[in-house]
């Protein structure tokens, strides 16, 4: 019995070995997307996304919100105009992705204890650009309509902390968790290094299965079709398992990746996540008759598992059929598990769900192998009969 | 032309992934995108509200949470424990701890600060969740505070002296369909345009094929080149088309002002990716190879394309590779026209430097194809 097992390990080595194409995917990419993937926000913080402020008032005050808000990390201030016409122009050759417009006798209005109105255009074609935008000068606004307030309260002869208490009578405090710094690469890389985990394996072991398909199968194969499958998925685990620890070894460190969970703790669910990601490409596999088809139909599956994981749009927004079509793949729950496992800190015993589902995929899609393998070496049996 | 047609609807029929390149797989994706995207904003996004005040106040703080469009109110707990529990277990989003005593302490003049965990690394949800906590805390502030204020007499100040108002162009509802699902399909398309030219031209050179090709028709290498490839770009024109305007109609942008210049836009998206799946092929003369390269170069443009974050915002090296990405240029025009009505001239430089793109891919393509096309030790390489 153990004997179909090493020998299913040993003939799934050759086999990889033997194919660069599949080498090139499992181990070259993973080097190579993992290196180049991140570079893009390796800055995290997207600084100074540019506007340009039109100033009808040009008083302290108006100077003074100006200088507010190039101040902040969010926005910058590019340059200053003296028309709508003019700045509504640059906002669609798409130089500045904001306008900031302050209105006549802006400091007279606030003087006189009214209400004086701020515009601020963004392009929201750019959500996120226009989510800094509307957040820097939100932030500004408030901060600078505040002062303003307590100085007022002050000249009432208002005491001093009676006047701040005043203006804010529910103070709130946001903390943010688990990624303080708001960093966008901590925000997507992880979850994608998973992703790429999971379709590297995938269009790999396709590859392979593809370019092997008119081999036959070896009759030990169907002694122990279960332990020939798990024989099988060997070589392709040690070889992620060396992926994982680039990753989170070399990659995280490499860009300054934030984690609150330890690397070894990792080791049980990514083991599970793998296990269960190997067998689904073995499975997978058997559909392709070319490999190069492999690489085509499964990179175009990337995209949408993206935004299937649930950590950039909310699992709470996907249709319900399509959040259950979505747990049969293991990328969903491992991304799910590893985010909550590594990035925040969470327990075992709080990541149950995705560890159920991963576990009971591991157990289909062996169970599916299994059929699989159990049939083709009938099949071959059944075209060359046994003397 | 009739005897190119027919050869090259003879290929599609028998490579396998032909159809899946050219008609199947941009449809699903178009489908499973717009499917995913279907809800447009995120709203109603679980959180916890840790209640240790029992007031009215605190009753009407989780009324007005479940009101605003992002939140809803799933979890009344306890303790902060607690809630850190289901924050761990995914169940919230975010956790706001109501203290003890807090309207007491409030009338009093000696407010507790209310504390709101927010689940950073979902990073979507926490802003959307960030924003509207913080505009309901800072509307009912307003309110208690404009009554402190008269009953401390005298004329009460202004409670928001300045305000910014904030005008979202062009997705005025900070809709995601329009902006990320449109994207994303836009990005689909251009994966399989780039990929079918690339595997179709590259397979010619790895089957040996190149002589019935020639002989297909009458006139040189040129013409039997241009032969086999507008047929795919009319093609792309009009599935690409019914895809790209079909899914404005979906999601309710109608269809683009400057319709001419989305159009020209298109065509020049195709012509594009046709000429640079050209220049590799020839330039390589290897089948894996420019497959490969072609899937490395298309498959992370999403990424450096700069509609999710800003091109500004990149650093130098990402940066100058996604403005040589014709895509990047396509997907702008496309925000500019599509979604936005601006003015065409404001727009031309977008379709300015796709058409110079199209001119160097297919000029440098040709070149090497002259040589390649004629000469059969570059074919069968893999």
């Amino acid at each position: 019995m153990i004997g179909v097992f090493l020998q299913a390990v040993r003939e799934e080595f050759a086999a990889v070995r033997r194919n660069e194409g599949a080498l090139g995917v499992l181990i070259g990419a993973i080097l190579l997307y993992g290196l180049l993937y991140p570079t893009p926000y390796s800055q995290q913080v997207f600084r100074d996304v540019p506007v340009v402020v039109v100033d009808h008032d040009n008083s302290a005050l108006s100077r003074q919100l100006i200088r507010m808000a190039d101040a902040t990390e969010m926005v910058g201030v590019t340059a200053q105009l003296d028309d709508m016409r003019a700045a509504r122009d640059q906002l669609y050759r798409s130089k500045v992705l904001g306008v900031v417009e302050i209105p006549r006798e802006f400091e007279r209005r606030v003087q006189r204890g009214e209400q004086a109105v701020v515009g601020v255009y963004g392009n929201a074609g750019y959500v996120l650009a226009y989510s800094r935008i509307a957040e820097a000068l939100t932030e500004v606004t408030m901060t600078l309509g505040a002062g303003v307030q307590v100085e007022q309260l002050l000249a009432k002869g208002v005491p001093t902390a009676h006047a701040q208490v005043a203006r804010q009578v529910l103070p709130v405090t946001i903390k943010p968790l688990y990624d303080p710094a708001g960093g966008y690469a901590s925000y997507v890389v992880p979850a994608v290094l998973i992703i790429m985990l999971h379709q590297t394996l995938l269009i790999g072991i396709g590859m392979l299965s593809a370019d092997n398909r008119h081999l036959p199968l070896a009759p030990a194969a169907g002694r122990s079709p279960g332990l020939w499958v798990l024989g099988r998925c060997v070589p392709y685990l040690l070889i992620s398992a060396l992926n994982s620890l680039f990753f989170f070894g070399v990659i995280f460190r490499l860009y300054g990746l934030p984690s609150q969970g330890s690397g070894w703790m990792l080791i049980p669910f990514l083991s599970l996540f793998l296990l269960a990601t190997t067998l689904f490409g073995l499975v997978i596999g058997t559909i392709f008759r070319s490999a190069i088809t492999v690489g085509q139909v499964l990179l175009f599956t990337s995209l949408p598992s993206v935004f299937l994981a649930g950590f950039s749009w909310p699992k709470e927004m996907l249709p319900e059929s399509l959040v259950w079509l979505s747990r049969l793949i293991p990328n969903t729950a491992g991304v799910e598990g590893f985010l909550r496992l590594h990035q925040m800190g969470a327990s075992y015993r709080q990541i149950e769900w995705p560890l159920l589902n991963l576990a009971l995929l591991a157990l289909l899609f062996w169970s599916l192998a299994r059929w699989l393998t159990l049939r083709r070496v009938r099949a071959e049996q059944g075209a060359s009969p046994k003397p | 032309m009739r005897a190119f047609l027919r050869r090259e609807w003879r290929r599609i029929r028998e490579h396998q992934s032909a159809p899946w390149l050219l008609f199947w797989l941009p449809i699903i994706g178009t489908v499973l995108l717009l499917w995913i995207f279907s809800a447009r904003t995120p709203h109603d996004l679980p959180v916890a509200l840790v209640d240790q005040d029992n007031s009215a106040l605190s009753r009407e703080i989780g009324r007005l949470l479940d009101a605003a469009s992002s939140t809803r109110v799933a979890a009344h707990v306890g303790s902060v424990e607690e809630a850190k529990d289901l924050l761990l277990r995914g169940e919230v989003y975010a956790a706001l701890v109501l203290p003890p005593d807090l309207f007491k302490r409030m009338k009093r003049g000696d407010p507790a600060s209310i504390q709101v965990f927010i689940n950073q690394q979902l990073m979507t949800a926490a802003g959307k969740i960030s924003v509207d906590v913080q505009s309901v805390l800072g509307t009912l502030s307003a309110r208690y505070s404009l009554i402190e204020q008269a009953q401390m007499g005298g004329r009460v100040v202004s409670i928001q002296p300045i305000r910014a108002e904030l005008h979202p162009l062009f997705n005025p509802g900070i809709d995601y369909g329009p902006f990320l699902a449109l994207l994303l399909i836009s990005a689909t398309l251009h994966v399989f345009i780039f990929i079918s030219a690339t595997q179709f031209l590259g397979s010619e050179l790895l089957e040996k094929s190149v002589p019935a090709w020639l002989a297909a028709g009458r006139g040189g290498w040129l013409s039997a080149l241009l032969r086999k490839i507008v047929p795919y770009t009319g093609w792309w024109l009009l599935f690409g088309g019914l895809l790209l305007f079909g899914t404005y109609r979906w999601l309710g942008m109608g269809v683009p002002e400057h319709f001419a210049v989305m159009l020209a836009g298109l065509l020049l998206l195709v012509l594009v990716y046709q000429g640079l799946a050209l220049l590799l092929v020839m330039t390589t003369a290897n089948y894996r190879v420019s497959v490969s390269l072609a899937s490395l170069i298309a498959s992370p443009a999403v990424a450096f394309c700069g509609v999710t974050f800003p091109l500004e915002a990149l650093p130098l090296g990402p940066r100058i590779w996604g403005e040589m990405l014709p895509l990047t240029h396509f997907v702008h025009l496309q925000v500019e026209q599509a979604l936005g009505a601006v003015p065409e001239a404001a727009s031309a430089h977008r379709l300015l430097t796709l058409a110079v793109m199209t001119l160097a891919f297919w000029a440098i393509g040709l070149w090497r194809a002259r040589r390649v096309l004629t000469t059969p030790d570059y074919w069968g390489r893999e």
